[in-house]
């Protein structure tokens, strides 16, 4: 333990005493989730759309003139044909379409509850998910609207909660429209996969590139005890680097903790540090920082980007690639985060993606201790 | 009994053997000098002594320990100083001693003593708290020195622990090991100066990784063949010259000045003075001076240890 | 007489408060390997780098083979030969290809550099090693490269700075005996060290210190600088005998050199303080034989001469 106390104090003096990396350990979760923050954040400032309507009676000519006096709607015209939405996507004309059916009128009237189709252009995600709600959100508030009409004139109160009209949205090119909800738990995990193995990648190759690392091998120390002690302070690192994060997810994309805390900073520790252990581990098996700081970011952050759930979900992938991306600790963190943070779900809930990360989070560690070797 | 005992000691690198059946022992609270050129295979004699480096073949005990079979008990018994500055440059003088203290798991009231102790003698204790990659070269070892030492080992390695030096912080270090063995520990250094190589009680001779021989500093001396003379002379090609095609001289080494001259012959004094005279060569002087460790050394390399 | 291959004077380098070389001025001749000789920090590498045009003086000025460094820099850098301190080469070259490429830098006629290559490739012993990285062979033989990557185009001037630290005594002889051909066929040679037995060989020595120049004269002129005399005596216990010798006010120098004690005696302390010592150490317990006189070294001047410059800094 004394050993263990003195690697990690030592590390840890290391960390403060060299303010650049500290500046970029603390500063990179900010920097990439503002940024990330601005991107997804720009508003839907014209929301350009088109109808078909195949109805072309009174209340379909009331929906559209109802759309087009919301604020921000701009209505570009009006189409004779579903097939021309295409058209008017590519040419970038509008970004949705809705189309009214035939028969809307007298189906409404017959007090059935009438689907009313929204085309969405998806090419550009988070414009796509804006145009979506919004249609969405004009279609049923109309549709709301004349239930409640109807429900007046019949002197039902029953109908109260009817819906006349109903929106089914249907979304060209990108049919999983990426959320910021869905996203910012897969980010978080992204930036601290990238962060704690960049970190710890230099930890062990440095000391061999500095020559500091005879004095250690020529001391009786235990390797378990070197990379243990050197992993605690990078851990530490890690949590501060989680806090940071998810209150920026908080604070900027309004994204806020549902489920415990004390369980986000459980399944945190131990994914940061799996994250610092594969670092280390390159550090163990290289010989110049370069190449254990290359092998570390090549080998966390790809597939942590492609495979781990991240913005594609794991079940369309082919049999082979799921199978990878289970044995990824990022796919079974950012299962857990999506349930801690949006769904404030218990840890007892998810505990296969628990045991998962912990099995994960003791391989790495006992990877890297066999990997060092006491010699030069 | 003896501190360290070197038996049929082999290292290769691949296909290089760097060390080749070395054998050597070093009594209690003896200094040791491991004394050989540039490639010669003493840093390797270093780093498998410190258990760095497993040899493919022989035995190596240090204070009574087999390092091969248990080199981390060994290194609870030594003291290793690498050739490259090994402490943590980020960290200050305080905090590097205490980083070592902790990893030989040393008694903390002890270590603090021992600490106080070294930092005073190394003069080291007004600069505590100073980083040490901020400090000179002769103090970076000085630290280094008093990092080795400071859980008390019976045993001290020193590899070139002067390398780049300046003389005056070289006498300092050569003034701090001096008292060690008066403390029981004993000293096995290498280094490439001759001077350094005199300070030693014992030596060894080693060149592509064979041992040429060991003895004092006067012992291996003694091995250099004839006279040595230093001839002093304002034309010193001249003075070449006209030895050049003696029987009797056996080699010569140009210095600033004055040229060295080996001659194996009786009145070697007074035969290269008249030969030179014969020649018409005016010199200032023909004085006989004794053979160095380096001349020794030169001529154990040369002939490989025969003689 | 030719003029001197380097004038030097009154050169004032300061960086910030601290001046690290303090109105320094040196001739060296065509055919002298001059030394310069100091303790670490002492500014003989701020000094080497002025001469090279690599760092500008704050005063003073350099004259290179009749040329300023202050307005003919490019054309002076021609004319010099510079090993640095550290190795410079490319490590990923071979022995060959580096000196081929410093050799066409330095506008070695194309028809000649080959030749010349091979000649120093061969008088420095690098035959061996020629296919081999620069940065695989060993630190001798890299100081070997270092120094024929300098000489290839014949510089008027050649710079040393340390350039054997760190190599051993055979391959040090030999590098020396590579010097004192080159300063034989006409070059000027600075060579600067800490290393004595590389001071012994320098025509002529300046003593630098704390950006000062101390003093100057031929190895043999600085050893008979040493004051009073030195001797040295068997002891045993060697420790015990040390810490007592150096308990005596009057005695300087002392030294432990395996179980021979080294002591000064100053003159005017007479021709019996030697054995004086020697039996005072037998009254205290001390076995000793008897004392014999050791003749002085660079290294005794250069320890006495700054024995009392101000405590070494941090």
């Amino acid at each position: 333990m004394r050993r263990i106390r003195a690697v990690a104090r030592k590390e840890w003096l290391h960390i403060i005493r060299d303010p650049r990396s500290l500046i970029a350990a603390l500063t990179l979760p900010v920097v990439l989730l503002v940024l990330y923050g601005y991107a997804v954040n720009l508003d839907l400032n014209e929301l350009e759309w088109a109808v078909c309507d195949q109805d072309q009676s009174a209340t379909s000519r009331a929906l559209i003139a109802n759309m087009s006096g919301l604020e921000r709607f701009t209505f570009v015209g009006a189409i004779d044909d579903p097939e021309d939405t295409e058209q008017l996507f590519r040419l970038g004309t509008a970004r949705g379409v809705v189309v009214l059916p035939a028969g809307l009128e007298r189906d409404v009237f017959a007090g059935r509850t009438v689907p009313v189709q929204v085309l969405i252009d998806g090419s550009e995600g988070t414009i796509a998910s804006l145009a979506q709600s919004y249609l969405e959100g004009a279609v049923n508030a109309f549709g709301a609207q004349i239930s409640r009409d109807q429900a007046r004139r019949r002197g039902l109160a029953g109908a109260l909660g009817g819906q006349a009209i109903e929106a089914r949205t249907r979304i060209y090119y990108n049919p999983d429209l990426i959320s910021r909800k869905f996203l910012v738990p897969g980010l978080i995990a992204i930036v601290l996969m990238m962060l704690a193995a960049l970190l710890t990648s230099g930890v062990v190759v440095r000391e061999r590139e500095r020559g500091t690392f005879e004095l250690l091998a020529a001391s009786p120390i235990a390797p378990s005890d070197l990379i243990i002690g050197k992993l605690l302070p990078y851990i530490l690192l890690g949590l501060v680097d989680v806090v940071i994060a998810v209150v920026i997810g908080w604070v900027l994309f309004d994204v806020p903790v549902v489920g415990s805390p004390l369980a986000l900073i459980v399944v945190s520790a131990i994914f940061v540090l799996t994250a610092s252990a594969i670092g280390l581990f390159f550090s163990c098996v290289t010989s110049t920082q370069q190449a254990a700081m290359l092998l570390a970011l090549a080998s966390t952050v790809i597939p942590t980007m492609l495979l781990s759930g991240f913005a594609y979900p794991v079940r369309n992938m082919p049999l082979f690639l799921q199978g990878v991306a289970q044995v990824l600790p990022a796919t079974h963190y950012i299962a857990l985060l999506r349930g801690i943070i949006l769904r404030g779900a218990g840890l007892m809930h998810m505990w296969p993606n628990v045991a998962a990360l912990v099995a994960i989070g003791l391989l790495w560690p006992t990877v890297a201790i066999r990997r060092f070797r006491k010699a030069l | 009994m003896n501190a360290v005992v070197v038996d049929g000691l082999t290292h290769r690198f691949g296909e290089v053997t760097a060390l080749d059946d070395v054998s050597f022992e070093v009594a209690e609270s003896e200094i040791f000098g491991l004394i050989g050129p540039d490639g010669a295979g003493k840093t390797t004699l270093m780093r498998l002594l410190a258990g760095l480096l497993t040899p493919n073949g022989g035995q190596i005990e240090l204070g009574g320990v087999d390092v091969l079979a248990d080199p981390e008990a060994a290194k609870q018994k030594l003291g290793y100083l690498s050739q490259v500055f090994s402490l943590y440059g980020d960290l200050t003088i305080g905090e590097n001693l205490d980083f070592v203290v902790e990893m030989f798991q040393e008694d903390r009231a002890v270590a603090a003593e021992a600490k106080q102790r070294l930092l005073e003698m190394t003069d080291l204790a007004r600069f505590v708290d100073r980083q040490a990659g901020r400090l000179s070269g002769g103090m970076k070892q000085k630290l280094g020195l008093s990092c080795a030492l400071i859980h008390r080992p019976q045993v001290l390695l020193l590899d070139e622990p002067t390398t780049g030096v300046d003389p005056l912080s070289r006498r300092d270090f050569w003034r701090l090991l001096a008292d060690l063995p008066g403390q029981g520990v004993t000293i096995v250094l290498s280094s490439p100066y001759m001077d350094e190589a005199a300070r030693c009680d014992r030596l060894a001779l080693i060149d592509h990784g064979r041992l040429l021989a060991t003895g004092t500093a006067d012992e291996l001396a003694a091995r250099v063949k004839g006279t040595m003379l230093e001839v002093v002379s304002r034309d010193l090609p001249a003075v070449s010259a006209a030895l050049a095609g003696a029987a009797e001289l056996l080699g010569e080494t140009t210095f600033g000045d004055a040229l060295h001259v080996r001659w194996d012959g009786p009145d070697a004094e007074a035969a290269v003075l008249a030969r030179l005279q014969a020649a018409g060569v005016a010199v200032q002087e023909v004085i006989e001076i004794e053979a160095g460790l380096e001349d020794a050394f030169v001529e154990l390399v040369s002939t490989g240890g025969a003689s | 007489m030719s003029q001197p291959a380097l004038v030097v004077t009154d050169l004032v380098r300061k960086f910030g408060d601290f001046t690290a070389v303090d109105h320094v001025s040196l001739e060296v001749q065509p055919g002298e390997v001059f030394g310069f000789l100091g303790p670490n920090g002492c500014g003989k590498s701020t000094t080497i780098k002025m001469i090279c045009g690599l760092l500008a003086p704050t005063a003073g000025r350099i004259v290179v083979d009749g040329l300023d460094v202050a307005t003919q820099a490019e054309a002076i850098r021609a004319r010099l030969g510079y090993v640095a301190q550290f190795f410079n080469l490319y490590d990923t070259l071979t022995v060959r290809e580096n000196l081929l490429f410093f050799g066409g830098v330095y506008g070695v006629p194309a028809g000649e550099l080959e030749q010349r290559v091979d000649h120093w490739i061969d008088r420095l012993d690098l035959g061996g090693v020629a296919g081999q990285r620069a940065g695989q062979i060993s630190v001798g033989l890299q100081r070997s490269l270092a120094l024929a990557a300098a000489v290839l185009h014949e510089p008027v001037m050649l710079l040393l700075d340390e350039p054997t630290s760190g190599v051993d005594p055979v391959a040090r002889r030999a590098f020396f005996e590579v010097i004192a051909e080159l300063a034989a066929s006409g070059a000027a040679v600075l060579v600067t060290t800490h290393v004595m037995d590389e001071a012994e060989r320098c025509h002529r020595l300046s003593l630098m210190n704390r950006g000062r120049l101390v003093t100057e004269g031929t190895p043999t002129e600085i050893r008979a600088l040493a004051g009073g005399s030195i001797w040295q005596v068997e002891v045993a216990p060697a420790g015990r005998a040390l810490t007592l010798a150096e308990s005596r006010a009057d005695l300087s120098a002392v030294a432990l050199f395996g179980t021979k004690l080294q002591y000064r005696v100053a003159e005017e302390n007479g021709t019996g303080a030697p054995e004086a010592v020697a039996e005072w150490l037998r009254e205290q317990g001390i076995t000793t034989g008897p004392p014999k006189p050791v003749r002085p070294t660079i290294e005794h001047v250069f320890l006495q001469v700054l024995r009392d410059a101000p405590e070494e800094q941090p």
